[in-house]
């Protein structure tokens, strides 16, 4: 009966077969580690053989095991995302996810990149806000809808402008707006509200917003 | 030699393909230590030692139930060189493709004292430092920051002072600020303030920014 050509580590069989015996065995094995190899990596009959082309990681139930001296890098499912890159310290020390989201232009003057750990930055510029009497605050949409906790908002002024407020005082160009996320909607923080107000006797009045660069950070 | 799959042939005596079989052996070992732990090893054969990515000329396919790594040219501002670059399996959101991020770059800047610079995932390049100098009361400050690796655009720029001003209420507050960027200039950004309206003729300010531009 003909050996199947797979992979097969007990050839030959006997010590006292003829050569002819196992010869199929043997060249499917052979012709087996050829291909195998030859994923991932410059295949064994290139001049320049054995280093990586590229590593594909297939996903992992579990966090790989790591002994003192070892780093591992692998990949696992994560709920609502996907196939993600994790890392793990030595000694089966702490597990990080290291990539978390697909990294696109989300939209004029707004970009967002990943930190490891499952964290996504916002960062971008918004463009001076004047308030009215029905409007005095705006949202600053944040894409992708992806967050599930904001964890810090920096705003920094593009211009230094007072705004003038009742009484003929003014409000110094260093106060700073305030802002904090909006209500979740199904569970994702989709914008933050800015505005700038002084308070007063008798309420708060809301002033001009500069111009601003910021940068959110916020947890997926 | 290189690997021959025609051998072993069906003959009588392994004798007769001995050295190929021997060599074909050898290529699979000799390929194996590349990067890996080598078969001859007493512990832990087959595992990396390290990963050298042969570069890419066209971004790789990635099917479901995996993520890759790879290498492949990338263009920044300091030309086009390889860099590392992770693709996961599907999109999110579903409408955006699952282009491949730039995980690396070229550079960074960990000696300062008063300028940094790392880079961020996505083909982003972060700069942040510190910056001080002596203000003249009423006199407006404005310092410009000169990025050292300039980035292809400079896209958000920030400023926090550190030091405070005495007003004449007798109580701190924090000078006024912006970070600015000039229009079409992307290794350089001002930060600016009205500066000191109270308090002695000269004081001392700082401040510490940040900085992003694209690679």
């Amino acid at each position: 009966m003909a050996k199947e050509k797979t992979y097969d580590p007990n050839v030959p069989e006997k010590l006292s077969d003829a050569l002819a015996v196992s010869q199929l065995a043997l060249l499917a094995n052979f012709q087996t580690m050829f291909s195998a190899f030859s994923r991932n990596h410059v295949a064994l009959d290139s001049t320049d053989f054995g280093n990586h082309t590229i590593i594909e990681l297939f996903e992992q139930l579990n966090a790989i095991e790591t002994n003192v001296n070892e780093i591992s890098i692998y990949t696992k499912f994560v709920k609502d995302q996907t196939e993600q890159v994790f890392f793990r310290y030595p000694g089966n020390g702490t597990e990080f996810q290291f990539t978390n989201y697909q990294i696109y232009t989300a939209k004029k003057n707004q970009f967002f990149t990943t930190l490891p750990g499952g964290f996504l930055c916002y960062f971008g510029s918004f463009k001076r806000f004047t308030p009215s009497a029905k409007v005095t605050k705006f949202n600053l949409d944040l894409l992708p809808v992806a967050l599930k906790k904001i964890c810090s908002i920096a705003l920094c002024p593009t211009e230094l402008i007072d705004a003038n407020i009742a009484g003929g005082k003014t409000l110094n160009a260093s106060t700073n707006p305030s802002a904090y996320p909006n209500d979740p909607t199904n569970g994702f923080i989709s914008s933050i509200n800015i505005s700038r107000k002084l308070k007063l006797v008798g309420g708060n009045s809301p002033v001009t917003v500069p111009a601003c660069n910021y940068f959110i950070i916020g947890k997926v | 030699m290189t690997i021959d799959f025609n051998k072993p042939t069906g003959g009588p005596s392994p004798a007769l393909d001995c050295s190929t079989i021997q060599s074909n052996f050898k290529r699979f070992s000799d390929a194996l230590v590349i990067n890996h732990i080598a078969l001859n090893s007493f512990s832990a054969q087959g595992d990396h030692r390290n990963v050298i990515f042969t570069n890419q000329t066209d971004i790789p396919e990635v099917s479901k139930d995996s993520a890759i790594l790879f290498s492949i040219n990338a263009t920044s501002n300091a030309g086009v060189n390889p860099q590392l670059f992770a693709r996961i399996p599907k999109f999110l959101p579903n409408n955006i493709a699952n282009s491949p991020m730039q995980l690396t770059y070229n550079t960074v800047n960990i000696t300062g004292p008063n300028q940094y610079q790392s880079f961020l995932v996505g083909g982003y390049l972060i700069y942040f430092g510190r910056a001080s100098g002596s203000a003249d009361k009423s006199i407006p400050i404005s310092q410009t920051i000169t990025l050292a690796t300039p980035p292809s655009k400079l896209l958000v720029a920030f400023a926090i002072p550190n030091t405070t001003a005495m007003t004449g209420s007798n109580f701190d507050q924090s000078i006024p600020y912006a970070a600015v960027i000039t229009s079409g200039v992307n290794n350089k950004f001002d930060f600016v303030s009205n500066g000191y309206s109270n308090g002695p003729a000269s004081l001392p300010y700082s401040f510490t920014w940040m900085a992003i531009g694209t690679v």
